[in-house]
C-alpha cells in the first residue's frame, strides 16, 4: 500500500512533522513514497528560489541566515535547504549550517533542513530539490538553497535556482579557483561578503573587473554595479545586469540591498519570459539527474551481466565504451526491478 | 562502499546541541566539535545545532530535522530533566542528555545506543539498507500498516 499519501494534506497545511517526513522519505526514495511526492510536487512552483553558492569558507551559511532574517522581515515566509558533504571515508555528516543561522530559531515563518550529499556531485544532494519541493508545496514564499562549498565544476545550482547568488570572500585568494570552477559565471549577482574587512574593497574591484574583463554572463545580461540594479527590473527590459553587493553579517551593510537586487531579478525573470527558460531548465536537469540515478541504482541488480562485460573489456575483446553501452542496453524497464 | 550506493542510503541523524550557562564556551564547543567528529566517522548524520538557549528550540530543530536522536550537552549547573522536557515533544525521537564530565567515548556510546534502540534493527548499515525509520514509526504509532495517518 502506498505510504503518505494522506499526509499530503498536512504538508500543503505547513505542519512542520509532515514537512520533515516527507523531506526524509525523498531521501530514503523508497518506490512506495513516489506518489506522495509526485503529489508533492504537483502542488509546488509558487515559491522563489534562490541559490547561495560558492567556495567554502565564504560565508554562505551566515549570510543565508541574515538574508533568511531580512526576508522575514520584508513579511515573507523561507525555507533554507542547506547542504554539507558526506565524508566518503564513513558516509557520516557533519551538518553544521544551522548553527550560524540560529536568529531564524523559534520563528515558525522558516524552515530550516540539512542535507548531506551522501556522494552526490555537484553542489548539491540527490535529494535537495524535492525538498524544496515539499518546502514550495508548504507555503514558503521564497526558499533558499546553500550549496555545499564549490570546488571546481560543482555548478548543478545554476540548473536549480530561479536567481543564483555567488558569494566570494574576501582575502582568500581564491580568485582563480573561482574562474577554474566557472563560479563566477553563474551568478545573477555577486556577493562580497565580510565587507567590513579592510580588504573587501579589493574583492568587490576584482570581480567587477572580471564582469568588465568579458566575463560570460547568462543570458547574455550585461554587468553593472549594485545600484543599477533596482532600475532595471520594468517588464520588457530583456537584459539583466549583474551587479556586485557587498554584504556584512556583522553589521548589516548590504543585506537589504541584497534582497533589493534579488526581488529585481525575480521581477526581470517574470517581466521578459526568462522564467519560463529557468524554470524549463530546471525540470531538464532533474529529468536527467534522476534518470542517472535509476540506472546506477540497477546497476547493482546487474552485477553478473556487468562482471562478464568486464571479463571482455579486461581481456581487451571489448573497449569500455562499447562495454558500456551493452550495460544501458540492459536496461529496457529500469523501473521493473522494484 | 561505493558513493552510488551510498545516494540513498539510510543513515541515523543526530542532533547535537548544548544548552546551559556555559554551554557556549570554548571547552563545551571543542568538545562538541570532537563529539560530532567521533560520531561522522562512525557513518552518522550530524545536524551540529551549536548552543541553544531553550528546550524550545531544539524541540523546533528537531522536529525540522527529522533527527532520529537528539544529544543535548549540558554546561555546569544544569537541572538534568531536559530531554523528559524535550522528549515528551517528540514522538519517536530519543533524546540524550549529555552531561558535564562525561566523556567524549561515553557520549558516543550513550548517542549510538540510543540510535540503535530508536531503530530496533540492530546494526545499522551492514547491508546499507537497514530500514531505520521502522522502529520510530512503530513507537510513534504512525505511518505502519500503509497510510493510516
Amino acid at each position: 500500500m502506498r505510504r503518505g499519501v494522506a499526509m499530503i494534506d498536512d504538508v500543503l497545511a505547513g505542519d512542520v512533522r509532515a514537512i520533515a517526513k516527507m523531506i526524509s522519505r525523498a531521501e530514503a526514495a523508497k518506490p512506495d513514497d513516489r506518489d506522495a511526492l509526485a503529489e508533492v510536487f504537483r502542488h509546488a512552483g509558487q515559491a522563489h528560489i534562490i541559490g547561495l553558492t560558492g567556495v567554502p569558507g565564504s560565508g554562505k551559511s551566515t549570510l543565508a541566515g541574515v538574508l533568511g532574517q531580512a526576508i522575514r522581515k520584508s513579511g515573507r515566509t523561507v525555507g533554507i535547504v542547506a547542504i554539507d558533504p558526506s565524508s566518503p571515508f564513513s558516509g557520516g555528516a557533519i551538518l553544521g549550517d544551522r548553527i550560524r543561522m540560529t536568529e531564524l530559531t523559534g520563528d515558525d515563518g522558516v524552515f530550516i533542513r540539512s542535507m548531506a550529499t551522501r556522494g552526490a556531485m555537484g553542489g548539491l544532494a540527490r535529494a535537495s530539490l524535492e525538498a524544496v519541493d515539499v518546502l514550495d508545496a508548504a507555503g514558503f514564499e521564497v526558499i533558499l538553497i546553500e550549496t555545499v562549498g564549490v570546488g571546481q565544476d560543482e555548478v548543478d545550482i545554476v540548473q536549480a535556482a530561479h536567481t543564483v547568488v555567488v558569494v566570494s570572500a574576501p582575502g582568500l585568494g581564491d580568485e582563480i579557483q573561482a574562474i577554474k570552477a566557472g563560479i563566477l559565471e553563474i551568478a545573477d549577482i555577486h556577493v562580497v561578503s565580510k565587507c567590513d574587512r579592510k580588504d573587501a574593497n579589493a574583492t568587490v574591484s576584482d570581480i567587477r573587473g572580471m564582469l568588465t574583463l568579458g566575463l560570460r554572463p547568462r543570458e547574455h545580461g550585461r554587468h553593472h554595479g549594485a545600484e543599477e540594479l533596482e532600475e532595471q527590473a520594468a517588464p520588457g527590459e530583456d537584459e539583466w545586469l549583474i551587479g556586485v553587493v557587498a554584504t556584512s553579517a556583522e553589521t548589516g551593510e548590504g543585506i537589504g540591498d541584497l534582497l533589493r537586487a534579488i526581488d529585481a531579478h525575480a521581477r526581470h525573470l517574470n517581466g521578459t519570459g526568462a522564467m519560463d527558460k529557468r524554470r524549463r531548465d530546471i525540470v531538464e536537469m532533474r529529468v536527467i539527474k534522476t534518470a542517472e540515478d535509476i540506472i546506477r541504482r540497477d546497476f547493482g541488480a546487474k552485477r553478473d551481466k556487468l562482471s562478464r562485460l568486464m571479463d571482455d573489456v579486461e581481456a581487451r575483446k571489448m573497449d569500455p565504451h562499447q562495454a558500456a553501452v551493452k550495460l544501458l542496453a540492459a536496461f529496457d524497464d529500469p523501473d521493473d526491478k522494484d | 562502499m561505493s558513493q552510488d550506493a551510498g545516494l540513498t542510503r539510510s543513515v541515523t541523524r543526530v542532533l547535537l546541541v548544548q544548552l546551559g550557562r556555559n554551554g557556549g564556551d570554548d571547552f563545551v564547543q571543542a568538545t562538541a566539535k570532537a563529539l560530532a567528529r567521533s560520531l561522522r566517522d562512525l557513518g552518522l548524520d550530524v545536524v551540529y545545532g551549536g548552543h541553544q538557549g531553550s528546550p524550545g528550540n531544539i524541540v523546533q530543530a528537531a522536529m525540522q530535522e527529522d533527527v532520529d536522536v537528539v544529544g543535548i550537552q549540558l554546561g555546569s549547573g544544569n537541572a538534568s530533566g531536559v530531554a523528559d522536557e524535550t522528549g515528551g515533544q517528540l514522538p519517536g525521537i530519543k533524546v540524550v542528555e549529555l552531561p558535564q564530565g562525561m566523556t567524549a567515548e561515553e557520549a558516543v556510546t550513550a548517542i549510538q545506543e540510543a540510535g540503535t534502540a530508536e531503530r530496533r534493527t540492530g546494526k545499522q548499515q551492514e547491508a546499507g539498507t537497514a530500514e531505520r525509520r521502522t522502529g520510530k514509526q512503530q513507537e510513534a504509532g504512525i505511518e505502519t500498516g500503509g497510510g493510516d495517518d
